[in-house]
């Protein structure tokens, strides 16, 4: 019997319960078997479900442990994993989650598992090219319009009615404090803007960013000048301080360089 | 005799996330560390700083769970891209995977599967293990997993299995002493025979870990303390085997670094023993 075959069966039991047939397969007593390989089934599975607790912390608090046990099963159902490295297993979650029930009932759940993804994204990517401020300053004032920004490709701009970095944020506190701060967030539906940024050494996080500037950020991120993505900006929200965000981008690392056409 | 790893013959400890600020802060006494490589599978950010500091002050050893060098599968190529990057990086004193398998098709089950003792097993897996030292350019060693179920279809014996496999494919043996008291146990046959099968210029490195008792077999799952016949069954195969790099590993239920040192330390006295042993010898 080809080894492909083996393990085919053997995959499939674990994925979806072991049959009478199956279990002949091995040396012991069916019913013994049985048993046995139901410890291979709970470990995976269990591998699984860590995999995603730890992935989506956040939407495990939002749905409660209950409900999140109960969700990885559905995702573990439906898809099954390609990678050796279980950090890889939940890239479908936000995808898988949007059209379930149960995002009718917390409308920003999908949106905040894409956030969470990201984030993990984030602490694995490539570190940004180091980037000093004074290097744009260095450009002749009469070129600086035409200078494209280099954004670090593994920050992601999450755009949601609901305030998700201001959720994430509350969510990263603890006790009263959470609690606190969950409160105070108004969830009534608007335009939202999250980053997805790895900021210092050892942590990724979101922070919210206005509609200019998120209007900034895509334009540079198309590649369209600095003058003309100012321009937009502006448009987009007159009020924005556009001399305290591009130090803060360079201090968070998330410009990470330019090029002169 | 080949190099197998650059490893110090004494007690290391599986460094894992728990643990990971308190290393990086205390930097402890503990002779070496071994991670899982499949966790630092990043192209730069925290995680890879974290183990270029500790690979500065310890050697490190990269321990792999993925790489499934049983299976029939596609994903294999990609999988070892991944490891040949970080051993490229870190460069550690040992590299090891588990003969088993993990994956089939476009599918990873992401645990540690048994492998039929077949001929066409042995074929899969030395293939794989040749490419994987091809491509990293050195030697590989692969450890015993433990079972609770055993195929049926066999030409082999476990320990047979396992020295052909490395005998063929020209690699090491990382012996976990913990997963051949389990599988012993499990299956029916007596541990000694399969340490005593294991040609001592194979092993490179020793494992140590705890198992539990769930109904009426016994499951591998590195939660305890290792347990006393574990303890006998090392001691035995040091005596075979002379001194050996030797890792405490401890996975589910985590405790304090210091019940790893302990145990670490509990290692230590039965390599100190064997060296002892050693010097006497030589000096006869």
């Amino acid at each position: 019997m080809p080894l492909s075959e083996q393990q085919q069966a053997f995959g499939l039991a674990l994925r979806q319960g072991a049959d009478e047939g199956f279990l002949t397969r091995f040396a012991d007593d069916p019913a013994v078997s049985a048993r046995r390989f139901a410890a291979y089934r709970r470990n995976a599975w269990g591998n699984w479900r860590a995999a995603l607790a730890s992935t989506y912390p956040v939407i495990a608090e939002l749905v409660g442990n209950a409900s999140f046990r109960a969700l990885a099963d559905g995702y573990i159902e439906s898809q099954p994993s390609h990678d050796g490295d279980l950090n890889a297993y939940g890239a479908g979650f936000a995808a898988w989650l949007a059209p379930h029930p149960i995002s009718a009932q917390l409308p920003y759940l999908a949106a905040m598992a894409e956030l969470e993804w990201a984030l993990q994204c984030a602490y694995f990517a490539a570190d940004p090219e180091p980037f000093e401020l004074a290097a744009l300053a260095a450009v002749p004032p009469e070129r600086q319009g035409e200078l494209v920004l280099r954004l670090w490709p593994a920050a992601r701009l999450i755009e949601s009615p609901y305030p998700l970095a201001e959720i994430w944020q509350a969510h990263q506190m603890a006790g009263e404090d959470k609690m606190a701060a969950l409160a105070r967030i108004d969830l009534t539906p608007g335009q939202h803007h999250a980053l997805v940024l790895r900021h210092g050494p050892r942590e990724v996080e979101a922070v919210a960013i206005s509609p200019g500037a998120a209007m900034f950020w895509r334009t540079c991120q198309a590649e369209v000048p600095l003058g003309l993505a100012l321009e937009h900006a502006l448009a987009a929200e007159a009020a924005l301080d556009i001399a305290a965000l591009l130090p803060r981008w360079v201090e968070q690392r998330v410009i990470t360089g330019f090029r002169l056409p | 005799m080949r190099t197998l790893t650059t490893l110090p013959t004494t007690a290391g400890i599986g460094l894992r996330a728990p643990h990971h600020a308190e290393v990086l802060l205390d930097r402890p006494a503990v002779a070496w560390w071994e991670v899982h490589s499949e966790n630092f599978f990043a192209d730069g950010g925290p995680a890879l700083d974290f183990l270029r500091a500790i690979r500065a002050d310890y050697p490190l050893s990269l321990h792999g769970v993925g790489a499934s060098l049983g299976g029939v599968d596609s994903l294999f190529e990609r999988h070892l891209d991944r490891l040949a990057r970080l051993a490229e990086i870190i460069e550690p004193a040992a590299i090891s995977e588990h003969l088993c398998w993990s994956s089939v098709g476009d599918q990873h089950f992401n645990d540690l599967l048994p492998l039929p003792s077949t001929e066409a097993a042995v074929v899969q897996a030395v293939q794989r293990i040749e490419r994987m030292q091809e491509r990293l350019q050195r030697t590989l060693l692969i450890e015993n997993v433990s079972s609770y179920v055993q195929w049926r279809a066999a030409d082999y014996s476990e320990w047979d299995f396992l020295v052909e496999v490395a005998r063929r494919a020209g690699c090491g043996i990382l012996l976990d002493v913990n997963n051949i008291h389990v599988s012993a146990s499990n299956h029916g046959f007596d541990a000694r025979t399969y340490v005593d099968a294991v040609p001592p210029e194979l092993v490179g490195e020793i494992h140590l870990a705890g198992y539990d008792q769930c109904e009426d077999f016994l499951v591998d799952t590195h939660g305890k303390r290792v347990h006393p016949p574990v303890w006998e069954l090392y001691e035995y195969t040091l005596a075979r085997l002379g001194l050996r790099p030797t890792l405490i590993e401890w996975d589910t239920d985590i405790p304090p670094l210091d019940v790893l040192q302990d145990e670490a330390a509990h290692a230590d006295r039965y390599l100190a023993r064997i060296a002892a042993v050693e010097v006497a010898d030589a000096a006869l």
